[in-house]
C-alpha cells in the first residue's frame, strides 16, 4: 500500500521505493501498530506525502511537459504528464500545496479527506488547493 | 471528481474498515477492485514450528496491527552506506534491530538483548526465493519464513520481525536463496549469521 502511494506520487521508480521505505521505517518507530487502521492510514498518507514533497522540491529542474495543455488533467490514476508538470513546478511551490495537490490529483482526496489527513481545516485545504491552480494556470500562460 | 472513491478510502477498506459505498463502487469497478485486491494479497508469514519455541530463541511475529501488516510495503529505508554482509555484486542480508523506539542496523558484532526485534533485509542479486530460519542448540533449522521475492534486483524486506527472548547463547539466522522453492539446505546461495546475546 505504501509502494502503491508512493508510486502515484513520484514518476522514478528507484525513489518511489526510498520514500515508500522511509515512510515504513518511521511507520514502525512511531509505534503505531496498535492504533486503529484509519489513523494509521492518515498518518502513512501524510508522512509519505510530506516526504515525497520533500524529494519533489530536492530535484533539478526537470525537462519542460511534452504538451503544457493536457499537463494538468488528470485521470484516476494521474496521467504521466502531469507528474511530469508537477516535478517541473515543485521547486516554485509552497510545500503546503503541493501536499494538499498531490492528495487531491493523485490520491483522488475530497478537501474533507485531505483536512481530515492533515489535520487542518476544510477550509484551508479549499485555498491552498485554489492558490496552487492559480500558480498552473499562470505557469501555463508564462 | 473522478466518479471513483479516493484511494484513502480503498486502502481503508482493504484495512478492514468498511464502507458501504465503496463496496458498492467495487462491484462495477473493475480498476478499483483489482486496486484493493492486491493490497489484500497474502503476505508470507514466518511458519512457527509446531513444537515448543527452541529453547534459546523466541520468534514472535510482528501481528500486533494484522491488518495494517498484511497491506503495507514491507520495505525499510537503508542508510547510504550500510555495512551489507558480503562482497560488493554478491547477495547480501543485513540485520535491523529494533529497542524500544530506536532503530539500528546490526554492525556485525553487537550483542543482541531479550526484547529486541530483529528484520532481515536482503539485497538478491537476481535470486527469486528466499528463505529464512533460526538455528536450534541441537543444530536443526527452524523456518521463519520462505517465499517469493518480488523485485530480484531490488532490496528485500522480509515480511515480519522476530523478538528475541532471554535465553542464553546467540541467535543464529540462516537465509537462503535460489530461483526456487528449494528447501533452504539445497539452496544456491547461503549464509549464516551468528547475533551474539548480551545481557538486559
Amino acid at each position: 500500500m505504501i509502494r502503491e502511494k508512493c508510486a502515484r506520487m513520484l514518476g522514478d521508480r528507484d525513489e518511489a521505493q526510498d520514500v515508500a521505505q522511509e515512510t515504513f521505517l518511521r511507520f514502525w518507530r512511531a509505534d503505531l501498530a496498535d492504533s486503529d487502521p484509519r489513523t494509521a492510514l492518515s498518518w502513512i498518507y501524510r508522512t509519505a506525502t510530506r516526504l515525497a514533497v520533500d524529494r519533489l522540491r530536492q530535484r533539478k529542474r526537470a525537462g519542460a511537459a511534452a504538451s503544457p495543455s493536457d499537463a494538468i488533467e488528470l485521470g484516476p490514476e494521474g496521467s504521466l504528464a502531469a507528474r511530469r508538470e508537477l516535478e517541473r513546478i515543485a521547486r516554485q511551490v509552497p510545500p503546503a500545496e503541493l501536499e494538499a495537490a498531490i492528495l487531491h490529483r493523485f490520491d483522488r482526496m475530497g478537501q474533507l479527506e485531505i483536512a481530515g489527513v492533515l489535520g487542518i481545516s476544510e477550509r484551508t485545504v479549499r485555498r491552498l488547493l485554489e492558490r496552487f491552480d492559480r500558480r498552473i494556470a499562470e505557469e501555463l500562460r508564462a | 471528481m473522478s466518479g471513483h472513491p479516493s484511494f484513502f478510502e480503498l486502502d481503508a477498506l482493504a484495512l478492514g474498515g468498511d464502507s458501504p459505498s465503496v463496496r458498492e463502487h467495487l462491484e462495477s469497478c473493475a480498476l478499483c477492485s483489482a486496486h484493493v485486491e492486491r493490497l489484500r494479497l497474502p503476505v508470507a508469514v514466518p511458519s512457527l514450528p509446531a513444537r515448543a519455541p527452541t529453547p534459546w530463541l523466541r520468534w514472535v511475529p510482528l501481528l500486533g496491527a494484522a491488518a495494517i501488516a498484511a497491506s503495507v510495503a514491507l520495505v525499510l529505508a537503508v542508510p547510504a552506506r550500510a555495512p551489507w554482509l558480503a562482497a560488493k555484486g554478491m547477495p547480501s542480508v543485513a540485520i535491523y534491530v529494533k529497542r524500544g523506539q530506536a532503530l539500528t542496523l546490526w554492525d556485525g558484532v553487537s550483542p543482541v538483548r531479550a526484547g529486541d526485534r530483529l528484520r532481515v533485509r536482503i539485497a538478491p542479486e537476481g535470486y527469486d526465493h528466499v528463505a529464512v530460519a533460526s538455528r536450534s542448540r541441537s543444530g536443526a533449522l527452524v523456518p521463519l519464513f520462505e517465499g517469493p521475492i518480488d523485485d530480484r534486483s531490488s532490496e528485500f524486506l522480509v515480511p515480519g520481525s522476530w523478538e528475541v527472548d532471554a535465553e542464553p547463547g546467540s541467535e543464529r539466522l540462516v537465509i537462503g536463496l535460489d530461483h526456487r522453492a528449494v528447501p533452504l539446505a539445497e539452496a544456491a546461495w547461503k549464509t549464516e549469521l551468528e547475533l551474539p546475546k548480551g545481557e538486559r
